[in-house]
Formats: C-alpha cells, sequence, structure tokens
C-alpha cells in the first residue's frame, strides 16, 4: 500500500477504563431497579381501584414484571451506550461500534411496535383509567415520560455516553447527517400533527385526548421510521 | 448550469490498496455505512473525512473527488480566472 498507515487509535478515543465502566453499568442499572421498586409499590398500592387481577399479589407480580421490563431496557442500555474498555483492540472498537449502530436500530423499531401496542392497550383502558383518577396521577404521565425518553434517545442517537470527546459514534458523519435529515422530517411531522390536533379541538372537542396521544406517537414514530429505514437501506451490503 | 454531483473512485483507489470497506472505516475513524454510502455517492463527505480519506489512502482529494456536470466529468482542478485588482 502506497503511503503510510496512520496510527489506528488516532481516529478510536472510544475507551474507558475497566472500573469506570463497571461504575457507568451501575449507574445505568440503577434507574430500572427504582423503577422495578415504584411499579411494584404502584401495582400494590392501587390494587383496589382499576386493578387488571383481582388479587393483590396478583397486582405485584404484573408491577414486578413491569419493573424487571426496565431493568432489562437499562441493562441494555449500559452494554450499548459505554465506550468499550482501553483493552479492546481498535477493531474491535469498531466491530462494536457497527453492532450498536445496528443494535440500536432494532430497538428504536421495537420502541415504535412497543408503544404502538401499548398506546392501543391504554385507549381500551381508557374509560377505567379516568374513572379511577389514574390517568392523570400514573398513566398520563407514564405514557408522556416514555414518549419523551423514547424521543430523546431517538435525537440523541447512536452513541456512547462519556466526557465529550471520548466517543467514537458521534463523529459518524453519515449518521449524523441522517439525523440531521430526520429532524428536519420530524419538524414537519410535528407541525403537522398538531395542526391536526388543533383542527379537531375545534370541530370534535370530544376527540382531542385520543387525537393527541396518537399525535404525540406520531411525533416520535413517523421520523423513527423513516431514520430506521434509511439507515437500513444506507447500510445494505456492499462490500468490496 | 445543469445538475452537478460529486463522483468518487474512492472504491477503485480501496481496492487497489487491497483494503476492504471495514479496514478503511477503521483507519478512517468512521463507520462502514459512512464509506459505503460515500463510495455509492449517497452522502457526499465533509472536507476533513475527504481530507483524512485521501491521507490514509495516499493519494490527493482531487484523485479520489470530481464534479460530475450533467454527466460529464470535470476536472477537479478549476483553472482560475485571472482576477486584476483594481484598488480602491
Amino acid at each position: 500500500m502506497a503511503g503510510k498507515q496512520p496510527s489506528n487509535n488516532d481516529g478510536i478515543p472510544a475507551h474507558v477504563k475497566t472500573r469506570g465502566r463497571m461504575m457507568r453499568r451501575v449507574a445505568w442499572i440503577l434507574p430500572g431497579g427504582i423503577a422495578l421498586i415504584a411499579a411494584a409499590t404502584a401495582a400494590a398500592a392501587f390494587s383496589d381501584r382499576a386493578a387488571l387481577v383481582s388479587s393483590m399479589r396478583g397486582q405485584i407480580v404484573i408491577g414486578a414484571v413491569a419493573g424487571a421490563l426496565f431493568v432489562y431496557a437499562f441493562v441494555m442500555i449500559a452494554k450499548y451506550r459505554i465506550p468499550p474498555t482501553e483493552l479492546d483492540s481498535p477493531r474491535l472498537v469498531h466491530r462494536r461500534m457497527d453492532s450498536n449502530q445496528r443494535a440500536w436500530r432494532r430497538w428504536i423499531l421495537i420502541g415504535v411496535v412497543v408503544m404502538f401496542v401499548a398506546l392501543m392497550g391504554f385507549m381500551r383502558v381508557l374509560p377505567v383509567l379516568r374513572a379511577a383518577h389514574l390517568l392523570q396521577t400514573l398513566a398520563g404521565p407514564f405514557i408522556t415520560g416514555m414518549m419523551l425518553l423514547l424521543a430523546f434517545i431517538l435525537s440523541a442517537g447512536p452513541r456512547w455516553s462519556g466526557q465529550p470527546g471520548s466517543t467514537a459514534l458521534p463523529d459518524d458523519e453519515f449518521d449524523r447527517a441522517l439525523r440531521t435529515r430526520m429532524m428536519r422530517f420530524g419538524y414537519i411531522v410535528v407541525m403537522l400533527v398538531l395542526s391536526a390536533v388543533f383542527l379537531v379541538a375545534l370541530w370534535q372537542p370530544a376527540l382531542t385526548l385520543t387525537v393527541l396521544i396518537w399525535a404525540l406517537y406520531a411525533g416520535f414514530a413517523v421520523p423513527a421510521l423513516y431514520y430506521v429505514i434509511a439507515d437500513w437501506r444506507a447500510s445494505r451490503a456492499n462490500e468490496g | 448550469m445543469g445538475q452537478r454531483r460529486l463522483g468518487n473512485r474512492l472504491k477503485e483507489v480501496r481496492t487497489a490498496r487491497g483494503l476492504t470497506q471495514t479496514d478503511l472505516a477503521v483507519l478512517v475513524g468512521v463507520s462502514r455505512k459512512t464509506i459505503n454510502t460515500v463510495e455509492n455517492a449517497v452522502f457526499v463527505p465533509s472536507t476533513i473525512l475527504a481530507l483524512t480519506l485521501a491521507e490514509t489512502l495516499g493519494t490527493t482529494v482531487e484523485e479520489l473527488f470530481f464534479v460530475i456536470a450533467d454527466g460529464v466529468e470535470l476536472s477537479a482542478r478549476p483553472k482560475l480566472r485571472s482576477v486584476r485588482w483594481r484598488g480602491a
């Protein structure tokens, strides 16, 4: 090969110390544990109102399962968001970088589907939630929080968390450009759905809440699908 | 002015050096997808990436990239018009 080979380490400074990595994992998993306790406690506290199952024990089990899903989600975030240790070779770092992007794309797609299913269920139990005053206190903030979390993950893109300059993925030009394009597209989508909500509020005020919930979902899901499809098309192998 | 787009010889030069897209991505510090999309003219790289690619492959940016106007490849080194300073 003509020309000198540059040092691989120049372009990939995505390293953290092994001990620091462990601490970061614990830090990421902690919110999952708190969510687990909160979900189980809430399930027990509200077992007499809008109960999914008749017994309190059953409610706690459901709450624990829901909380365990949170723990799992945060474990996965910890796995894919923390940079490799300094012991990893640059090639391994890059393999992880590509697999990180693929995993992120998969997670976004799962988020879109899970949120859709959750909202369908939410719409079905909406009258019950309203009657038990759980819409304002529990279900509403939960759905909003999940939606905001997903929107944040989508806008942050596939990247390792860490100090500024210590991550490799934000420097990936194509990904950055694609996310910029997605944001532009997302802005138009949000403006369209907000306009639709406004018109519905004028003409069919009773439907406003329902339309607003789906508008929130559309504001996340449509740009997410745009990104996932564009990213998948771009990553289709053409390896030579 | 007709439609202009960026063409490149990245694949040609890369394979001549015996590198895969992943190898080049590792050397340059971007994902394989970025190399793939640049090669297929889907994505126009920044000046920094273009310079890094050229340096990594031991060539010049002009050798790697060129402008295509109305389907015709243009030289990347256009002749500069001589501009005469007329003074204030």
